[in-house]
């Protein structure tokens, strides 16, 4: 890999100082001081303000059509997410820093190995894996043994991942039998499909449903799914929905009551003094914003999120150090959910 | 949008969700492939309280299929999922499921409709499906 330009690394230094969720608007002092600290090299603002403007450059003319703006009234730089969602210049190549990075994520994908997702899936780690370990065969430590992650459970309807997926490329609608978990009834689906979408460690179909009562864009637990076979049927294409940005708004994929469009709401919380750090350090949702600090270190946090059953799991799941404070309905489906887990409890059935 | 994948030869087809006269919310027919080799009955069964524990289900091995109402009888060739009578698969709890396929021979693609019998006669425990209509609107080529 041929080396990096020092202006290279000088714009993927204003890139992650620009896309760094807890230091946001970084002034010129800032990048100066950061790009300086990192190349261990002094630094001139006029190079700097030059950065800048060969980023903002087309492709074309060799830069990143990076959308930088100047605020003025916090004489401070950000990238435009809201023309631009998410942009960061880090898509393009790869830095010694991110080649490690694989090497780890390598690592990481030996963990899946073994999962029925396609014959050519666990083919392809060991390849990776191969490849990683040459390059890292003069390094004294090996990386699989430094990281931990979760094991990976096998999840029933894997089986039929590879079949799924050939169907969204192609374009091929598709027969199977689903299974309701909550109706606790079978249905026969043809599906148009879009896509696989992972929630919660489970994989959902997202397509196109002919179903009578459906009739709409609709997910399918892969688990529930069984025995699809590809028909051969028109292919209703999607025109009218961001599929990308489907679940943007949701933490899991099942919404709560409502049939119908759905509507991000604000949802407030309350966050005790001894859980506040970790949702600082991680937040809930990139959604997340601080509307108060209390003195005691108590939180209130705001998200912008479609009200799910996975959201409500997830506030639940913090016991006494989270409280839902607003809407006020869902509050109240929350305070019921409590109620009849404390009414569980009292009894002595067990 | 007309699909671009066209099939090298669409060698069957399959019915989703077919009419039938059966009214049974437990037991589920719910789709149909017929191909030059076999023709397949996928079915859903929904273990219910009616039965302590969910109760239990089994197929008769001499289970067959009656094309248009006619005089020949196709019987069962295999089935998965479902144990062969006097076998029984229990069920652990009411909240259980199954989703099993009958396998018969091959039926005439021209068939209008036809009954799956378990027990001639029997009661509405037995898996009996009369009038399983082959509507030609909604069979849909498999790709192959």
């Amino acid at each position: 890999m041929p080396p990096k330009s020092d202006a290279t690394l000088r714009y993927k230094i204003i890139d992650e100082c620009l896309t760094n969720i807890y230091k946001p608007y970084p002034t010129m002092d800032d990048l100066i001081y950061a790009i300086e600290r990192k190349l261990k090299t002094k630094v001139s603002r006029e190079t700097v303000q030059k950065d800048i403007g060969n980023m903002k450059k087309s492709e074309a003319d060799g830069g990143y059509n990076a959308p930088i703006k100047f605020r003025k009234s916090r004489n401070s730089y950000y990238y435009d997410l809201e023309s631009f969602p998410d942009f960061t210049i880090q898509t393009f190549g790869l830095n010694d820093k991110e080649i490690e990075a694989i090497e780890l994520a390598a690592g990481v994908l030996q963990h899946f190995k073994g999962i029925k997702v396609n014959d050519s899936y666990n083919h392809a780690i060991d390849k990776l894996l191969s490849a990683v370990d040459i390059k890292k065969s003069d390094k004294e430590e090996k990386l699989e043994n430094a990281i931990q992650p979760e094991e990976t459970t096998y999840m029933r309807g894997m089986e039929h991942f590879e079949t799924l997926v050939s169907s969204i490329k192609k374009k091929i609608p598709v027969s199977f039998i689903h299974y309701s978990y909550n109706k606790k009834q079978f249905k026969s689906i043809i599906i148009h499909p879009y896509l696989l979408k992972e929630s919660n460690k489970r994989w959902y179909l997202v397509g196109y449903s002919e179903a009578e009562d459906h009739k709409q864009i609709r997910s399918f637990g892969v688990d529930r799914i069984y025995d699809p076979i590809l028909i051969d049927k028109e292919f209703i294409e999607n025109r009218d929905t961001d599929l990308k940005n489907l679940y943007n708004d949701k933490i899991g994929i099942n919404t709560i009551g409502k049939i119908g469009p759905e509507q991000a709401e604000e949802i407030t919380l309350w966050v005790s003094n001894d859980m506040a750090n970790y949702i600082k350090s991680m937040p809930l949702h990139k959604s997340q914003t601080y509307k108060e600090y209390r003195k005691m270190g108590e939180i209130i946090v705001t998200l912008k999120l479609v009200p799910t059953y996975e959201l409500v799991a997830l506030i639940l799941s913090y016991g006494k150090h989270m409280e839902l404070i607003s809407p006020s309905w869902l509050r109240t489906e929350v305070v019921k959910e409590l109620e009849r887990s404390v009414s569980k409890y009292k009894k002595e059935r067990f | 949008m007309k699909n671009k994948h066209k099939p090298t030869s669409a060698k069957g087809f399959i019915i989703s969700d077919p009419l039938h006269t059966r009214k049974d919310s437990n037991l589920q027919l719910l789709r149909i492939t017929i191909t030059e080799l076999e023709t397949k009955v996928d079915f859903g069964y929904q273990a219910t309280d009616e039965f302590y524990g969910g109760g239990w289900i089994k197929i008769t091995p001499k289970t067959f299929i009656r094309p248009n109402g006619g005089k020949l009888n196709l019987i069962l060739t295999n089935a998965t999922n479902i144990p062969y009578g006097p076998e029984k698969l229990h069920f652990n709890s009411t909240i259980e499921w199954r989703y099993f396929s009958l396998i018969f021979p091959p039926i005439n693609p021209e068939t209008k409709f036809f009954d799956l019998i378990e027990k001639e006669n029997g009661t509405d425990n037995d898996f009996n499906f009369y009038g399983i209509r082959l509507d030609d609107e909604k069979k849909k080529s498999l790709v192959y």
